[in-house]
């Protein structure tokens, strides 16, 4: 694979699986009102603000290849440090707190009396969240999709402390430009790299806006 | 229905629930100013707050969560599921059965296929308590029901809610401000003040001097012109002239007067002779309720002494024509 | 408050920019031993780490002159002096990394064996039928000595080529099991206990590696001469460089 195919495929691999668990703290943040909400919301906002390669570092001392979860993983087939899934997961993290942010701010906008309203009429609360929340948040989840994905797609410093630089597997657009860089002549190498990257990132966060304007005008009409 | 509730819930921010109360009634109405924990109280009931203690009719419902009590509960805001339209809102629960005759007794068949959106606010609520009725609940909560509703409008509802009890029998706890408007739906009540239960009885009980407002409402046939025959007296009432058949009237208690014997020349044109059926004592002020036909009048506890009135004494009847309003066809 | 966000930016914007401009070389200091203020900036390739500290500090209690060293791979160290970065000596694994810089003077100073590593706890091994491959990137020395003698042997890298900025790096990954080998200098090797060498690479498979000094700042004179005497030269063999005749 080169490496626009491995940018892709990891984020959409990465926004995939991280949505069920983006969404499930959404609803923890916005909807319970336990008291450790606040201590989870900051671990959360973890990835946001440390140093890409400061996560990079955490998740490789967790992943790491000589180490009990590393070696149970890689014996179950599912290796993570320096290999495909690495660079999944180091682009997972960092784009989880963007992720969780911007469902919470869709949930936010519900009113919970909705919710309240139809386990009233019976209704269980994971039969609510497909009939009342999902129907009225999917286009913010989306908007979050969409983000984290092109948070996925440009995250370098992790990606290259837990997955490094593998061509052909591992190596996505950031590491590519980063090593053509220095070589020589690489400069001319990447420019349709480098314009490929700002495209899909405008895209996303075009479609991010969008999908957040839609939204907004639904539930505003409706109230 | 028997209800038995002990309610006990603290809010951040200072404010303490300690409601306990037992009651057989229909109707109970939950009554008390704006901030005295009305609306909590409803919740609690509902097992929206857990931890408080909820029998209905023997049957423990405080384990149970919110989604399993079975309780309808219609608010304020009528809260219809914007992405659904209305057909779609009112077999929401799994409860629902066929939409029946339901949508007709709110007046809401021809709004089937619209979206919540493009319903003006009275039809919002309908919408919202047929959709509570239609989930076959074992109680209705409604949360200030009136609120925001013009006289005329208000005399509707109350008028709508008291039919839809007789058709659906289902037993219903009112919470408003304004006393006055359980007094008629409700035969028991709790008053609620910071929290706490200042009096709990009989609705009329329930009133405190200066809500005097309280609502009469009578089904008649018209027989003439603004003449209409209510419970075998003839009243003279403040009917339009096109008016025919079957009609309902309101009319307010503090606009009937009681004597002990008929006034010889008086402007008003309603003079009756009935019995007294009780008297209940509210703060201040005595409610004497009146049979056939079936009203209430208020008077002060000096006014009750001087006529020496007691269930079963005759008494006159003194009404203006005005004091009846036609509230709708019956 | 926004006027505050903006200013903040700007000044963030301009500190950034100072590391990149180019201190002007310090004229006064001609023919004259260094001062002892000044301290001498040295970029050397990360294989001389140990070493080059080691006569960093020998240095400094001699002369009094304090020094600066920066470690990163040969390549990468030249593209950052190209761009203006205030060295005064460069070390390079290469030689070739020195022809397209202005140097003051130059010689030819030290050579390493080229060997591959793997995990102490990886009892057989076969470069032939290795899983993974950790190498440096293809522009650094190592990078390009690796590549020529896997040529020579007739080895194609295996699928999974993990690829480090520098020898460090790759001595990194071989040790925290990103890889199952990797080829560094047989120095290296010495400097990591995890590892061991598995395999030695005959001078005739690679160019010859070729340590190569650059004064490039007159203060970098008299550091550099240091270089050529018989102590620094035995403090190098010691560690298993070797000396060049």
């Amino acid at each position: 694979m080169n490496s626009v195919e491995i940018s892709l495929t990891v984020g959409v691999v990465s926004t995939v699986l991280s949505l069920p668990l983006a969404i499930a703290m959404a609803l923890y943040l916005e909807r319970t009102r336990s008291r450790v909400r606040h201590a989870v919301q900051t671990l959360i906002m973890l990835p946001l603000v440390l140093p890409p390669v400061v996560t990079g570092y955490l998740l490789l001392k967790v992943f790491s290849p000589i180490g009990p979860l590393g070696r149970t993983l890689a014996r179950l087939g599912a290796p993570v440090a320096f290999h495909w899934l690495g660079a999944v997961i180091a682009a997972a993290v960092v784009g989880f707190p963007l992720f969780v942010l911007m469902i919470a701010l869709a949930i936010k906008a519900v009113d919970p009396r909705f919710e309240r309203v139809s386990r009233s009429l019976g209704v269980s609360p994971w039969r609510t969240f497909w009939r009342v929340t999902l129907p009225l948040t999917w286009p913010g989840i989306l908007a979050g999709a969409a983000v984290a994905f092109a948070r996925g797609l440009g995250e370098f410093g992790a990606t290259i402390i837990l997955a490094g630089r593998i061509p052909g597997e591992t190596q996505t657009i950031p590491l590519q430009i980063y090593a053509e860089l220095d070589a020589p002549g690489g400069e001319r190498r990447i420019v349709g790299l480098v314009l490929t990257a700002c495209a899909f990132c405008l895209v996303c966060v075009a479609l991010s806006r969008i999908l957040d304007s839609w939204y907004r005008r639904r539930l505003e009409l409706d109230r | 229905m028997k209800l038995e509730v002990a309610a006990r819930l603290h809010r951040p921010g200072g404010f303490t629930l300690d409601a306990s109360f037992r009651c057989e009634a229909q109707t109970v109405g939950i009554v008390g100013p704006s901030g005295s924990g009305k609306s909590t109280l409803l919740d609690a009931i509902a097992g929206i707050e857990p931890g408080s203690r909820v029998v209905v009719d023997g049957e423990d419902m405080s384990p149970r969560p919110l989604h399993r009590r079975n309780v309808g509960y219609v608010t304020q805001d009528a809260l219809l599921f914007p992405h659904l339209d209305v057909r779609s809102n009112l077999l929401f629960s799994p409860r629902a059965g066929p939409l029946g005759d339901v949508p007709a007794a709110l007046g809401i068949e021809r709004l089937l296929d619209r979206m919540p959106r493009n319903l003006s606010g009275g039809e919002r609520r309908r919408v919202a308590l047929a959709r509570a009725i239609l989930s076959r609940p074992q109680l209705l909560l409604l949360d200030e029901p009136f609120a925001g509703l013009d006289e005329a409008r208000r005399r509707e509802a109350m008028s709508l809610l008291a039919s839809l009890r007789e058709r659906f029998r289902v037993p219903m706890i009112l919470v408003s401000h304004v006393a006055e408007e359980i007094i008629g739906l409700a035969e028991w009540a709790v008053r609620l003040e910071a929290g706490q239960v200042v009096r709990a009885g009989p609705s009329a009980s329930v009133l405190r001097a200066g809500e005097t407002r309280i609502d009469n409402y009578l089904t008649g046939t018209v027989v003439g012109d603004r003449r209409v025959l209510v419970e075998g007296i003839e009243l003279a009432a403040a009917i339009p002239r096109s008016a025919s058949g079957e009609v309902r009237l309101a009319c307010y208690a503090a606009d009937i007067l009681l004597a002990r014997e008929r006034p010889r020349a008086i402007s008003a044109r309603n003079c009756f002779e009935a019995v007294v059926r009780s008297l209940t004592d509210a703060e201040e002020m005595v409610i004497v309720e009146i049979e056939s036909p079936r009203l209430r009048a208020v008077v002060t506890p000096q006014a009750l002494d001087e006529l020496a009135l007691s269930p079963g004494s005759s008494v006159i009847v003194i009404a203006k024509a005005t004091a009846f309003a036609h509230v709708g066809a019956a | 408050m926004r006027w505050a966000l903006a200013l903040g930016f700007l000044l963030a914007a301009c500190s950034s920019d100072k590391s990149a401009s180019p201190k002007p070389a310090d004229t006064k200091a001609e023919a004259m031993p260094a001062a002892a203020g000044e301290p001498v900036v040295i970029y050397a390739a990360s294989s001389l780490k140990e070493l080059v500290t080691e006569l960093g500090d020998s240095w400094t209690k001699k002369t009094g002159q304090a020094v600066r060293l920066q470690f990163e791979a040969s390549s990468t160290l030249a593209r950052q002096i190209k761009e203006g970065a205030p060295a005064d000596v460069f070390i390079t694994a290469s030689p070739e990394w020195l022809d397209q810089l202005k140097v003051i003077e130059r010689f030819d100073w030290l050579s390493n064996t080229l060997v591959c590593v793997v995990r102490k706890d990886l009892a057989t091994f076969d470069l032939k039928t290795v899983e993974s491959l950790a190498l440096a990137n293809e522009q650094v020395p190592a990078g390009k000595y690796a590549k020529a003698a896997l040529a020579h042997l007739g080895i194609k890298p295996p699928e999974r080529t993990i690829y480090g900025s520098n020898v460090r790096d790759v001595l990194s990954k071989v040790s925290q099991g990103g890889a199952q080998a990797g080829i560094v200098y047989a120095t290296d090797a010495a400097v990591d206990p995890a590892v061991r060498v598995a395999m030695t690479f005959p001078e005739e498979s690679h160019p010859k590696i070729l340590y190569s000094v650059g004064v490039i700042g007159e203060r970098g004179k008299g550091f550099a001469s240091s270089l050529k005497e018989s102590a620094s030269l035995a403090a190098a063999t010691k560690r298993g460089f070797i000396e060049i005749k």
